[in-house]
């Protein structure tokens, strides 16, 4: 644990839970991709969460000017191509466990889409603590936030008794997040994986080099430093690299059962039935993205989307078409693909429009009817949903 | 000087009013008689002693052989001395020619009585104009469909007649028969359906709404108000009323009425007994069953489509311009069958008003008969039909069913179905009166002489000059005579053809049977035009207006019209339209659904235009192959020329290819091109080349000059145009026989500058009409 004469360096070091990686504003277009860099930085941990709508709430991490004690906590919606990480692979919200310490990236609310989420209750009068940037582009665990960026974690020390764990940082630090030794809670409850098996704490070696997950910690203070549980621990990479491919597979499963979402671009209407879509496909998981592109057979369906991504009643809510173009773009910005395809139709669906969402099934996958609480059924529901509703604490 | 010996030989072929090229004994001489002759018969086969006489059809056979034989180039033999190409040309040529000028000839043989059967459109025109009776010869199991010799489906000699016919008239004639007098009149009957209160239906392409019954058959008033919505590409909604059983339009047209101005649109249809509704014709068909779950189908107002579902069909544009032709329609009223003065008249002169007094049974059915067979019937001919009548009452049967099954008789007997001309005891060549104003109705009417006409007949005026002229005015001026101008282009421009090869979805998108209809229709309504201003013949070459619908103007890429319906239309030169060579039926016609076919353009050109039929194709031509992927993307013509390396294929296609090539910036379904898409191959679609130089060298750049070159020669399509009415009335080819006097209808046309009535006229008034 820091020393009190180190606290101040530290709050150098470590990168607040509020970062900017500019001063000015950026307001997002609702049909463009937001660039990354402009987001503002806010990490904290999932308290809320709305899985089929891809809205969550998380308490900004830190204490500064009362916000544990009374700060609100900072509802979110997700935008349309966010982009979520879990044990370092691509995530659906729902599969983040509440209580999952979260690094968030954020913007103003598209133009337009300012009501998505509406004025959040100020009981305690703290409405200053209320941060405005609520539509998450990335929102990724620690795991992720970490193994992305190549900042190693190694094991300098563990006190079971006392329940501690103490971490030292290295290889490329991140901007933003824990880029300095810490001393995180370790608990009786902490998950601990070696050789993809589920160890003791005592099997916990220094110079260990690790991966993790955080969340709340119990001895949190109104007004001191943060504290951290290391809820998950992985020893080895046999471990963690497991755990990054059940994620993996359980999402391209996922996505295989909601189709791919994108945005069309541009829509051409013949008047004697059918058009051509230009869509641009959400960054998701490259194999989904091939089964798309080995399509032959004229029958890529479309299904209309919210900007929640959810859909109508998608296995018949769609129309199948052909592809005719399919082109590429190299390291495109967060959220895209980078994959832009001119889909022939001979029906086009009234929600078609330029800007607007679409799932995108490839022929190969199975039809799968999705459960009632996930389709839209009704123009009052689908008007519902367009607003997040706040529980009330 | 090959080249220019190729375009003389051509030339000579179109200059020559089909003169039939001289022998080539030269050539038999060369390269036949040395082994098929009197010393030597290989194959058992002499051709010396070969007859010339190609109207025996047995001659006629062995020369198809020996055409076979050399085309194929299995004559001569390859180890012989081998003719050029131009000497085979001139051969193949020559046997072709006199081939089918026997053939013509065969067919348009008269014996002492020829008989001309009606063609199922005339049956139906005939019925209509004897009782008032509205028959459609076209649905299932009505009439067979009549056999066509080059576009005409009225030569006597293809119309035989099976057991099939027969039974089909006669189940033909107890349908109309008892339709026309019914046991209980049928009650004019008056309805409707409305929209839902405050709503509109909305028909978008395919749906149907307004259901309503037609308990008896007969013509009926349809009256339906709406607003029709054209599309955002300028599209008009076609309003059509659907019969639900035959899953077809009966009547239709484009309609416009903006959105707050509903209109009332009256049909005058003749409707089946059926159930019917009313449907949106234009393309597009929506047809997903759980996306017209989620679409509306009746609004108050186009702007409510905003609010819908995003997954029912996309009906509006972002900003409020519908996508699709939309119909909203307020209500449909109908009232029928419809029973005219005049058709009640006609018909209670048919049918004894006291059924038990014999002597007005015989009258009416006298009077029936006279006017079925066009001419009076004798005593003798009736008395069976009598008698017929007479058995039935006698076993039992009531009045009306033995009266009408004396007219089913009548109606199913040879002497209606067909048409009569000469006697059996004395040949003559001149038609008499009653021939004469059959022949006369048929042509200008495709239907029986009327009273007027039969009247001047029964008098023996009808051969008189100042008599027949007059009646052929009075009969132009009919309005019978849109059957005329409907059914004689149809059938010289060969229309039926449009469509035959439905085009590939995927090359045409566009494509739809509005189009389709309106391809034909554009031609009919410029015929029509042309004969009710009496303009000249030049106007069929080139012209700077024509008829067309919205539907053409968007396919022909032209400004949107600002009226529904055909309407005649101005054009601009870059229109690169105008006469019937370049209305897109003709060029669909001539086409294969996938690629435009410039032989086959050319073929119809020198048919339709010049009125000569090329030779057939040799046997086994090999086929275009698509361009292989290897290789640079080559347009028809390139592989056509490159194809031409057989000589016999070289010296055919080079009569008939240069009327196609002229063509070139035309597709498969007539849309104009600058670069012609070539699937498959390499690099990018090559440029259209639509050049190419008359026999007698004068040079062309595309079709518009192509036009003008045959304008300036017009006594020659003249003589052709006049070769095909007279192949329409007369129902026989036109033999050598008749040159002299086609020549001579032709030049006395001209002093008028060949307007059509007068061509019509003077062709009338000639002796090739008002003989046999």
């Amino acid at each position: 644990m820091l020393s009190v004469r180190l606290r101040p360096l530290a709050v150098a070091l470590y990168c607040t839970s509020f970062s900017f990686a500019t001063e000015e504003k950026f307001t997002t277009n609702p049909a463009a991709f937001a660039p990354l860099e402009k987001a503002r930085y806010l990490s904290g941990e999932l308290v809320y969460m709305d899985p089929v709508n891809r809205r969550g709430g998380i308490r900004i991490d830190g204490a500064e000017n009362g916000r544990y004690w009374a700060g609100p906590v900072h509802y979110f919606a997700l935008l349309p191509y966010a982009v979520i990480w879990r044990n370092g692979a691509r995530a659906a919200l729902r599969d983040m466990p509440l209580g999952t310490h979260l690094n968030g990236w954020f913007f103003l609310p598209p133009n337009g889409e300012e009501d998505t989420i509406p004025p959040i209750p100020d009981s305690l009068g703290y409405q200053k603590l209320i941060v405005p940037e609520n539509h998450a582009l990335m929102l990724k665990d620690d795991f992720s936030h970490y193994a992305r960026h190549s900042q190693i974690w190694k094991v300098k020390s563990v006190e079971i008794e006392k329940e501690k764990i103490h971490l030292e940082p290295s290889g490329k630090l991140v901007e933003q997040g824990i880029k300095i030794p810490f001393t995180f809670d370790l608990l009786a409850t902490t998950r601990v994986w070696r050789n993809k098996r589920w160890v003791d704490l005592t099997d916990i070696k220094p110079g260990t080099t690790v991966r993790f997950n955080l969340g709340w910690a119990q001895g949190g203070h109104y007004n001191t430093e943060r504290e951290f549980t290391v809820t998950e621990l992985w020893l080895d990479e046999a471990s963690w690299k497991a755990s990054t491919e059940l994620q993996r597979k359980k999402h391209v499963r996922f996505q295989r059962q909601r189709w791919t979402p994108g945005w069309i671009d541009e829509v051409e209407i013949f008047d004697f039935g059918g058009g051509r879509l230009t869509i641009t496909l959400f960054e998701v998981n490259r194999e989904v993205i091939e089964d798309l592109s080995r399509e032959r057979n004229d029958r890529i369906a479309v299904a209309c989307a919210e900007k929640t991504l959810r859909t109508w009643y998608h296995r018949g809510d769609r129309k199948f078409c052909k592809l005719e173009k399919w082109t590429e773009v190299k390291n495109p910005g967060a959220g895209s693909s980078g994959v832009q395809i001119t889909l022939r139709f001979k029906e086009l669906l009234k929600g078609y429009s330029p800007g607007t969402c679409v799932r995108v099934k490839a022929d190969s996958w199975k039809f799968v009817s999705m459960p009632p609480e996930e389709r839209i059924h009704s123009i009052e529901e689908q008007k519902h949903g367009q607003k997040m509703v706040l529980p009330i604490y | 000087m090959p080249a220019l010996l190729r375009h003389f030989l051509f030339w000579l072929v179109l200059t020559s009013g089909g003169l039939l090229a001289k022998e080539p004994k030269a050539f038999f001489k060369t390269y036949c008689l040395r082994c098929h002759d009197a010393n030597k018969q290989k194959g058992d086969f002499r051709l010396d002693t070969l007859k010339r006489e190609f109207g025996v059809e047995t001659t006629a056979q062995m020369w198809v052989e020996v055409l076979f034989r050399i085309n194929s180039g299995e004559m001569p033999p390859k180890k012989e001395k081998q003719p050029t190409a131009i000497e085979l040309g001139e051969v193949a040529e020559w046997i072709s020619q006199n081939i089918e000028a026997g053939r013509a000839k065969r067919m348009a043989r008269r014996r002492r009585v020829a008989h001309y059967r009606l063609s199922r459109d005339e049956y139906a025109h005939t019925i209509h104009d004897l009782l008032g009776i509205h028959f459609d010869p076209r649905i299932p199991g009505a009439l067979n469909e009549d056999p066509r010799w080059h576009g005409f489906d009225r030569i006597g000699s293809m119309l035989s007649l099976s057991p099939s016919h027969v039974t089909r008239y006669l189940q033909a004639a107890e349908k109309i028969l008892i339709e026309a007098f019914p046991q209980r009149p049928a009650k004019l009957e008056k309805g409707g359906r409305k929209a839902p209160e405050g709503q509109r239906w909305m028909l978008f392409p395919g749906w149907r709404e307004g259901n309503f019954n037609a308990r008896e058959p007969g013509l009926y008033k349809v009256r339906v108000t709406l607003s029709a919505l054209p599309s955002f590409k300028g599209r008009m909604p076609r309003l059509s009323i659907w019969n639900n059983s035959l899953k077809k339009g009966v009547a239709g047209r484009d309609v416009f009425a903006m959105e707050d101005k509903s209109i009332t649109v009256e049909f005058e249809v003749a409707l089946a007994k059926g159930g019917y509704s009313l449907i949106n014709e234009t393309p597009g068909k929506l047809d997903d069953g759980h996306t017209l779950s989620h679409t509306p189908k009746s609004i108050s107002k186009l702007q409510e489509l905003n609010e819908q579902k995003p997954v029912g069909y996309k009906l509006l544009l972002d900003d409020g311009r519908p996508v699709f032709p939309l119909l909203l329609v307020d209500k449909v009223e109908y009232e029928g069958p419809i029973v005219s003065d005049a058709v009640r008249k006609k018909r209670n002169e048919l049918y004894p008003r006291n059924e038990k007094d014999p002597t007005e049974a015989r009258a009416c059915m006298e009077r029936f008969a006279s006017l079925a067979w066009r001419r009076p019937v004798k005593p003798s001919e009736l008395e069976r039909y009598l008698k017929l009548m007479q058995s039935e009452l006698a076993a039992g049967e009531e009045f009306r069913r033995a009266y009408l099954g004396a007219l089913t008789g009548i109606l199913s007997s040879k002497n209606f179905y067909y048409l009569v001309e000469g006697e059996p005891a004395k040949s003559r060549d001149q038609l008499n009166d009653w021939e004469l104003a059959t022949r006369l109705s048929y042509f200008l009417w495709s239907s029986m002489p009327d009273k007027a006409l039969a009247k001047v007949a029964s008098k023996g005026e009808l051969r008189r000059h100042e008599v027949l002229r007059s009646q052929v005015r009075r009969m132009l001026d009919d309005p019978k005579s849109d059957r005329f101008t409907d059914a004689f282009p149809r059938q010289w421009l060969q229309l039926h053809k449009v469509g035959m090869f439905p085009p590939d979805m995927d090359l045409y998108p566009d494509y739809d049977k509005w189009l389709e209809q309106s391809m034909s229709l554009e031609s009919t309504g410029f015929f029509h035009e042309v004969f009710e201003k009496n303009l000249s013949l030049r106007e069929f070459i080139a012209s700077d207006w024509t008829v067309m619908n919205s539907r053409l103007a968007l396919h022909y890429q032209m400004p949107a019209l600002k009226q529904a319906g055909f309407q005649r239309v101005q054009l601009q030169p870059q229109d690169h339209r105008g006469g019937v060579l370049t209305q897109a039926s003709v060029l669909m016609l001539t086409s294969d659904g996938t690629r435009h076919r410039p032989v086959h353009r050319g073929v119809w050109v020198s048919e339709a235009i010049f009125g000569r039929t090329p030779p057939p194709p040799p046997p086994n031509v090999e086929p275009l192959e698509p361009t292989p992927s290897d290789k640079p993307k080559a347009t028809i013509r390139q592989q056509l020329e490159a194809h031409s390396t057989h000589a016999t294929c070289a010296s055919c296609h080079a009569k008939i290819d240069p009327l196609g090539f002229a063509f070139d910036n035309f597709n498969a379904i007539g849309q104009w091109l600058t670069e012609e898409n070539v699937p498959g191959g390499q690099g990018s679609n090559p440029p259209v080349n639509a050049t190419g130089k008359l026999p007698d060298g004068r040079a062309y750049a595309g079709p518009d000059e192509f036009k003008q070159l045959l304008a300036h020669d017009l006594d020659r399509f003249a003589e052709a145009f006049v070769e095909q009415l007279a192949t329409f009335s007369l129902r026989r080819m036109m033999t050598v026989d008749d040159r002299a006097q086609i020549k001579a209808i032709t030049q006395a046309a001209k002093q008028d500058g060949y307007k059509l009535r007068t061509v019509i006229e003077r062709f009338v008034m000639s002796d090739l009409f008002v003989k046999r």
